[in-house]
């Protein structure tokens, strides 16, 4: 049970997430914001369509397994990006609108915008100087904007919905997602065309080196990664109102002009020709222009993340329930990598079914903590209409439902023997696992130390289990790193069987 | 209401910035001059790998041209030139088979007798001939050189006369394969 004194005499622990005080309408026929979205995603379908209706016409099998491959694809990245907005989760319907206005509108305006760039470069310049810097120059500023501006549309659709950095982050990261696969789908069919018009009637070939170059070579520090920047600027500049105007445009400029020069950076023809060093020389170049962006995003998105945690992690000290959430509970929830670690930890204990359940029971709890601060926080830019009884009600109807759900999904849990979800201690960073992200690193540019680091970390991985104990976080780091860096030579390597690179 | 007419504002700036990037650059291309005389002596690139020497006062059609499309558009004293190039595993024949096919097809354009060896001063193999359509005459070059084929089109109004003709064969033998022998 929640301690009623307690709630009511807290102030919100701090404000870097402020959700709305009740849950709000998704979307409101009313809010030009949705007319405009739905106008543009029309006349971007059209124009998408007209520009593309021949070639998929003239290539339909390729044209779908491209779709395929690429829709495949992205599953990943929604996931990544669902799971580090697990507590308060955005609405999918909005996440669908931010991913369709990143695939549908910015890409059908993009298209004739970057190709107008390229002219006026060529004509203002030369032809071969349009050839090498008119992408860096064009689609930096051209296709960040389109996108910039389907994040603000967002905002407008739902701005109670954004209530952290992180949300913005995440639906940022939902437009450039859309963005970066009808791209990359675009660029596959234009590979097949390019093969047939040069007289190589293998389709399969040239598609997949697409895939796997777009894909993998370039697939981390793409549009999901900018457009993710750019996100967090905007959710930072709506949420945090009692910072100046100006600090909170400032910021969410700041932000765009990162997003700016990360993909200026990866677009500039320098270094691209491996500086004599072979395909060594190409991916070093890739990952000196693209690792620099991802790290920055990666500890934007963590100091974000951090700052969430922290708001419901004092918020879940107010929760003084063991029925609802214990503290074990409550410190597991919070992290991505604990939550995890608990349903594992089930799941060594009562198998799948455990594993299962402690996940729902998580899932509740998620949802009564985000209701619980929604109780606490006295804004409510969604029901301003609402009278404060109206409001108060509702809040009340949903935190009690909230809480069945809870106590039901706990005593599903207590069903299979478990009284309590328990994560178990993480150990201690240890120097070898320090060691496998290094040689993991250095597999980068040597793969034979990729192949090192994910033996090391494996060793490291399986010694754990055995011990039964739970491994040191920088093995499953380390495992990463090096299986990313080899997986970036095989598939260069792939690339270059099939002329590629 | 307020906020309603935020939001319409809101959605009304993005709406114009939108159409200020889809229809304003596009504008801005166009108004700019399409051609740019060619300095003199200066080799342009048909692709990064192929060069060729424009007759003087020969004007480059910097929208459409691009070495990395393998692409180079030029214009002097009424004819226009096209310069294609792009590496296509065919031998000399059959380029030049595809290339006669190509203006066959299309309205209007008629192969006007036999197409004969021709060489640049660089030593790269071609064939050469000629053709018509209602209003211009043409002149057409085909090389494979190193896996790399290069078509040349060159029309206008009254090609023979006045020397046009032979300032064609002459811009067409400077054609250079760069790096080859």
């Amino acid at each position: 049970m929640i301690q009623r004194d307690a709630v009511d005499s807290a102030t919100p622990p701090m404000l870097p997430v402020r959700p709305s005080l009740v849950r709000p309408r998704v979307l409101d026929p009313k809010q030009p914001a949705l007319w405009l979205m739905v106008g543009m995603v029309a006349v971007g379908a059209w124009q998408l369509g007209a520009m593309s209706h021949e070639a998929i016409a003239a290539y339909p099998l390729p044209a779908l397994v491209a779709l395929l491959l690429f829709g495949v694809y992205a599953v990943p990245f929604v996931l990544v990006v669902r799971s580090l907005d697990y507590l308060e989760q955005e609405p999918t319907i909005l996440l669908a609108m931010a991913f369709v206005w990143g695939g549908v509108v910015a890409t059908s305006q993009a298209i004739p915008a970057n190709q107008a760039v390229r002219e006026i470069v060529a004509k203002l310049v030369t032809p071969a100087f349009a050839d090498a810097w008119a992408p860096a120059i064009s689609a930096p500023a051209v296709e960040e904007t389109l996108k910039t501006l389907g994040i603000i549309a967002i905002v407008l659709l739902a701005r109670a919905h954004i209530n952290s950095a992180l949300d913005g982050f995440v639906y940022g990261a939902m437009v450039g997602l859309g963005f970066q696969v009808v791209e990359n789908f675009v660029y596959a069919v234009n590979a097949v065309i390019a093969a047939d018009n040069s007289g190589d009637a293998d389709w399969f070939g040239p598609l997949f080196a697409t895939f796997l170059a777009r894909g993998f070579l370039a697939g981390l520090w793409s549009h999901t990664m900018f457009s993710a920047l750019t996100g967090a600027g905007i959710g930072y500049a709506v949420m945090r109102t009692e910072r100046s105007r100006s600090h909170r445009i400032g910021v969410a400029a700041l932000a765009f002009a990162g997003a700016w020069l990360f993909h200026f950076v990866w677009d500039t023809p320098l270094l691209m020709d491996g500086s004599g060093l072979g395909t060594g020389g190409v991916l070093a170049a890739l990952v000196l222009k693209g690792l620099p962006g991802l790290v920055v995003v990666l500890y934007l998105a963590s100091a974000a993340m951090r700052r969430e945690i922290a708001y419901y992690s004092d918020l879940l000290t107010l929760v003084n329930d063991s029925r609802l959430i214990t503290a074990d509970e409550a410190k597991a929830l919070v992290r991505g990598r604990t939550r995890l670690a608990a349903r594992r930890h089930a799941r060594s204990l009562g198998g799948l079914r455990a594993a299962v359940a402690v996940r729902r029971l998580q899932r509740t709890q998620a949802r009564f903590i985000v209701e619980l601060s929604r109780s606490l926080d006295g804004r409510d830019p969604a029901s301003r209409e609402a009278s404060p009884k109206e409001t108060a009600d509702r809040r009340t109807t949903v935190l009690v439902r909230r809480r069945h759900e809870v106590l039901d999904a706990r005593e599903r849990l207590r069903a299979l023997g478990f009284e309590h979800v328990n994560a178990p201690e993480p150990p201690q960073h240890s120097a070898l696992g320090l060691l496998s992200i290094v040689l993991g690193l250095v597999g980068v540019f040597v793969p034979v130390a990729a192949v090192a680091a994910i033996g090391l970390a494996g060793a490291g991985l399986l010694s754990a289990r055995r011990r039964r104990e739970v491994a040191d976080s920088w093995f499953t780091d380390g495992l990463i790193v090096g299986s990313v860096s080899l997986g970036l030579w095989l598939v260069s390597r792939a690339i270059s069987a099939w002329g590629g690179l | 209401m307020r906020g309603w007419r935020a939001n319409l504002i809101g959605s009304g700036v993005i709406l114009a910035l939108i159409t200020a990037i889809s229809t304003g650059l596009p504008m801005i291309a166009e108004r700019l001059p399409d051609h740019h005389a060619v300095t003199p002596g200066e080799r342009l690139h048909v692709t990064p790998d192929v060069t060729v020497l424009p007759p003087a006062g020969a004007a480059q059609d910097r929208a459409d041209s691009s070495p990395r499309r393998g692409a180079l558009f030029l214009e002097v004293r009424g004819i226009r030139y096209a310069l294609r190039g792009s590496e296509y595993s065919l031998d000399l024949r059959h380029a030049e088979e595809r290339l006669r096919q190509w203006i066959a097809d299309l309205q209007g354009y008629h192969l006007s007798g036999r197409t004969h060896r021709v060489a640049t001063r660089q030593g790269a193999e071609g064939r050469a001939g000629r053709f018509t359509s209602p209003e211009l005459e043409g002149y057409f070059a085909v090389f494979v050189h190193k896996g790399t084929v290069v078509e040349v089109i060159a029309q206008g109004a009254g090609l023979h006369l006045g020397g046009r003709l032979e300032l064609v064969r002459n811009t067409v033998l400077t054609i250079r394969f760069e790096g080859g022998s």
